[in-house]
């Protein structure tokens, strides 16, 4: 038994010498393995998207005209309200242009002279 | 100056952040693991060259497997280990394939050593005697008695059960106790002993 226990104690004596002073690396070593990570180390993030794709220019217009006038809303209004000019131009409502014949009379050739349209302009032109 | 400034962050999120490009983290993995890997491969093969070798080796994998690392799942100093063990077992079955003389001979203390400190002489002589043993053995023994792991855990990284890890230690100490016998007289072990 005491044999045992000294044998074992003998092996923790070697034991406690290996824990004490550790294989250590040399500085060649770890400059080779940092290297290495270095070298394959993924580029980072940043790196990586410094070339967006590319854009048509048309439509970095118009995404451009859209941000500026407030988006996609702002562009139907836009096209509401041309629209409606146009109609209004090419067909005017009776109601409109009654006030000027009331001012100007009715005949509404004083209309095309009030605004000097010429003689050959005539709303009635343009209906059906 | 720190040499690890990382020193709190965990080895999976230094991975991640490796993986990202912050090259602090690749200095840092390495000076947290690549003395791990050399320690262990050393104990293994017991010649620096190729502790070194299978160190760096290991390295390489662990810089490769960084983008495709999964939190979690796996312990990466476990993960470590097991690839640089199985490095050093390939390492040692080509050596005995090539050369039976080679793996046979114990290593000698080196004269530095010798001469130097008693430590480094009895640290020398246990590396010796431990390349004498089974590779299975000597790596259950080193777990278990220099690094201090419990045996659950040397259990889990030499995927085994913990009755095996206990008999793996077991009959390696005593194969130990053998091989160092013959070399007390040498290491100053004569007065030691009552």
């Amino acid at each position: 038994m005491s044999k045992r226990m000294r044998d074992t104690d003998d092996l923790e004596v070697f034991f406690e010498a290996a824990k004490s002073s550790p294989p250590a690396p040399s500085s060649d070593f770890m400059a080779r393995v940092l290297s290495d990570a270095e070298a394959m180390q993924p580029a980072a993030l940043g790196v990586m998207q410094s070339m967006p794709p590319q854009q048509s220019s048309l439509k970095d217009f118009f995404d451009a005209l859209s941000d500026a006038i407030g988006g996609w809303r702002a562009f139907a209004g836009l096209a509401t309200v041309a629209v409606t000019g146009l109609w209004i131009g090419i067909s005017p409502p009776a109601g409109l242009i009654e006030p000027f014949g009331s001012v100007l009379g009715t005949d509404t050739s004083a209309l095309s002279d009030a605004f000097e349209y010429g003689d050959g302009f005539d709303f009635t032109m343009f209906e059906g | 100056m720190a040499l690890d400034d990382l020193s709190d962050v965990s080895d999976d999120t230094l991975l991640q952040l490796y993986a990202n490009g912050d090259q602090s983290a690749a200095r840092s993995l390495t000076l947290r693991l690549a003395p791990r890997a050399y320690n262990q491969a050393y104990r293994m093969l017991g010649l620096q060259a190729d502790a070194e070798d299978v160190a760096q080796d290991a390295m390489m994998r662990v810089w490769k497997i960084a983008p495709e690392w999964r939190t979690g799942e796996a312990k990466v100093t476990t993960w470590l280990y097991r690839v640089v063990a199985n490095l050093c077992t390939d390492r040692l079955r080509k050596a005995r394939a090539t050369s039976l003389d080679a793996i046979d001979e114990p290593m000698d203390p080196s004269p530095s050593a010798a001469d130097d400190m008693q430590t480094n002489a009895r640290n020398d002589a246990l590396q010796a005697a431990l390349m004498d043993l089974p590779a299975r053995q000597r790596e259950a023994v080193v777990l278990r008695h220099i690094e201090e792991s419990p045996n659950p855990q040397i259990a889990e990284r030499m995927e085994i059960s913990v009755e095996t890890v206990e008999s793996l230690t077991s009959r390696g100490k005593r194969a130990l106790t053998q091989i160092l016998k013959g070399r007390k007289s040498a290491l100053g072990f004569e007065g030691d002993a009552p």
